[in-house]
């Protein structure tokens, strides 16, 4: 008897749509941690001179691809620099294999998770350039992606690849590297 | 037990003082090292938390960006390398606990808002806040408290310390006091042992205490050099005066004994004999007198060191013979047996006649005015090398005390000078008889009387033939 109405209570929750607001709620949180963590790899990472010149004027963050923040990267950015630079969110829709200019010229590049297939054409386009690729791709780290965001349970952990930071010329603190998991290849 | 300062000898005072001044200066290092200690320490370890703080936060930044708790307790657990951290707690930006130390279930607890950074002193530890930063960006708040057992580990070696170095400085001290007390004091010693000697009725004067150096010590030396000398020029005036007096006395003395002589003699006419009778007093009055008179002026000669010595052989029986002369009838006239021994086995010493002979009528002189019952003893004896003439007499004898001061100056110059006869002529008699390489020694038992001993080097015989 109890039980019988344990089950409908359950039941009748789960048929209202505020329940699923609050599922949703949940998930809306998750790109806010991942925005978050976004900004703070700028605190952790440390970019060529070459890169950072003084002429530049903002510090790019890029996500390509279809853009699963919405609005959360702003406000995780907002009124915050980066490196003493104001920060500028770069959207690229899809990936120009002819204009790789428009990804080398991000420090940290978000790769969604609608550029699956064609992560290996990116990495490989993104080569040696001093860019912080941050992915959400299961296999980003076997590809040669910096670092990968893997959801563990409701935590997300970091997965760092060394070998892809050091061919970006990227300096990856060891506090970062204290809270990541690394990937070793080979 | 405690003696008193003043009393202290000098080792004891010099060791004393060192140790003193010493501890006193241990101890107020000591003292200021506590001060200073207490003073500066609160601040000191202020710092040392806030840096502790400070690198405990930075390492905890990562693991607060990317909310990695464990991170975050295994940093606080590092914090076990420092016992005396009692606790520590991590907030994040949302003041809510991330890590505790000692490590646990997390405590129901927020910041409260609004909390400060800072460090605070509780009665027993130092607490701090600091916020953990990335740039300027405010990650968390990291609390730690410590309790004040490094000031107590410090204070405790600093106590350890100081004794250590008291007790290594007693020992220093303990050697170098008695190595300086013995230069101090040895001088000082030296000092008093010859101021001593001279105090002492041996003493000469004409004897000088070496002073060397410039120090307190020789100014003392010096000063007691300048007595003696000043006391060396009044002994020579009352020599002097004695001489002179005795010199001067000695005629008319002797003149009116001879008067004395002649009136009973009947020279002046017929004497009565009442008038006898005080003639009689007054010529042995007279002849104790000339003898004084004589005894003073042999021992101012002896004190200036004026007397000289004729030495040939004579016969120790002839110089008894000489000297008995004159005495036999006092001794029979008190009722005493006068025995001579050994004159049979006579021999020859070598010695001046006048004075030794001298030296046994004054020997025989104290015997017949110490001894009112039995007998007088004069006896030679021929020991090997040595002859001997003794003395002896059944009278009131003598202590050990008076004994030990017979022969010296003091009875003849000082107090005891007033009862004359038997002091100075001992002194006399020893001066005497040194005089001629030999000597004159006493053995004596109170209420049984005394036998003096004069030794006089023997002339020798060839063959040891006896004459």
């Amino acid at each position: 008897m109890k039980r019988q109405i344990l089950t409908f209570v359950s039941a009748f929750f789960l048929a209202f749509p505020w329940v699923e607001t609050r599922l949703q709620g949940q998930e809306v949180s998750e790109y806010q941690v991942k925005a978050a963590y976004l900004f703070n790899f700028t605190k952790f990472v440390d970019w060529p001179q070459t890169t950072l010149t003084p002429e530049k004027k903002t510090f790019i963050i890029g996500v390509l691809g279809e853009d699963p923040f919405g609005g959360t990267l702003e406000q995780a950015v907002a009124g915050k620099v980066a490196k003493g630079l104001p920060i500028e969110i770069r959207r690229i829709d899809d990936f120009d294999p002819d204009d790789s200019a428009k990804l080398t010229d991000c420090q940290i590049l978000f790769i969604a998770y609608s550029q699956k297939s064609r992560l290996s054409q990116i990495l490989k386009a993104l080569r040696k350039a001093p860019v912080l690729t941050v992915s959400e791709i299961e296999n980003f780290s076997l590809a040669g992606g910096v670092i990968l965001f893997d959801q563990v349970g409701k935590r997300i952990k970091l997965v760092v690849n060394p070998g892809a930071a050091r061919r970006a010329s990227l300096g990856i603190s060891a506090r970062l590297l204290q809270v990541a998991k690394l990937y070793r290849s080979e | 037990m405690a003696i008193p300062f003043n009393d202290m000898p000098l080792r004891r005072k010099v060791i004393l003082i060192a140790l003193v001044s010493t501890s006193v200066s241990l101890l107020s290092a000591f003292c200021v090292i506590i001060l200073n200690e207490r003073l500066t320490f609160p601040k000191t370890m202020g710092q040392n938390l806030s840096n502790l703080a400070q690198i405990i936060g930075d390492n905890c930044s990562a693991a607060l960006s990317f909310n990695d708790n464990k991170t975050a307790q295994e940093v606080l657990n590092t914090l076990k390398a420092n016992p005396h951290i009692r606790k520590a707690l991590l907030f994040d930006a949302k003041r809510g606990l991330v890590a505790q130390y000692p490590a646990g279930s997390l405590e129901n607890i927020k910041l409260p808002e609004g909390q400060k950074e800072g460090v605070g002193f509780t009665p027993d530890g130092v607490t701090i806040f600091r916020f953990v930063l990335a740039g300027r960006e405010r990650l968390g708040t990291l609390y730690l408290e410590s309790d004040l057992g490094e000031m107590k580990s410090r204070l405790l070696n600093y106590s350890v310390m100081t004794i250590l170095i008291w007790v290594a400085a007693f020992l220093i001290s303990l050697v170098v006091a008695s190595r300086l007390e013995k230069r101090v004091t040895q001088p000082l010693r030296l000092i008093v042992e010859k101021m001593q000697d001279i105090a002492r009725g041996e003493g000469d004067l004409t004897k000088r205490l070496e002073v060397s150096g410039e120090d307190e010590i020789a100014e003392v030396a010096a000063a007691f050099n300048t007595y003696v000398e000043k006391l060396q020029t009044v002994d020579e005036m009352k020599l002097g005066l004695i001489s002179v007096v005795s010199h001067q006395l000695k005629t008319p003395v002797a003149e009116v004994n001879g008067y004395i002589e002649n009136m009973l003699e009947g020279l002046a006419g017929e004497v009565t004999p009442k008038q006898r009778q005080y003639l009689e007093d007054m010529r042995e009055i007279g002849k104790e007198n000339y003898r004084l008179i004589c005894d003073l002026l042999s021992a101012s000669k002896i004190e200036r060191g004026v007397v000289s010595v004729n030495l040939n052989p004579v016969s120790a029986k002839r110089l008894v013979e000489l000297s008995i002369r004159d005495y036999e009838e006092p001794i029979r006239g008190k009722g005493l047996k006068l025995f001579l021994r050994g004159l049979e086995n006579d021999f020859k010493v070598y010695a001046d006649q006048d004075k030794t002979v001298e030296t046994i009528r004054n020997l025989i002189n104290n015997a017949v005015k110490c001894t009112d019952h039995g007998s007088l003893t004069i006896a030679i004896e021929d020991l090997s090398g040595q002859g001997v003439i003794e003395v002896r007499d059944t009278g009131i004898g003598m202590s050990r005390e008076t004994m030990d001061r017979l022969f010296t100056k003091s009875r003849v110059m000082g107090k005891e000078a007033g009862r004359a006869g038997a002091g100075l002529g001992l002194y006399i008699a020893k001066n005497f008889m040194r005089l001629q390489k030999g000597d004159v020694t006493v053995t004596s038992e109170l209420g049984k009387g005394s036998c003096f001993r004069l030794t006089i080097p023997k002339v020798p015989e060839p063959g040891g033939v006896k004459v």
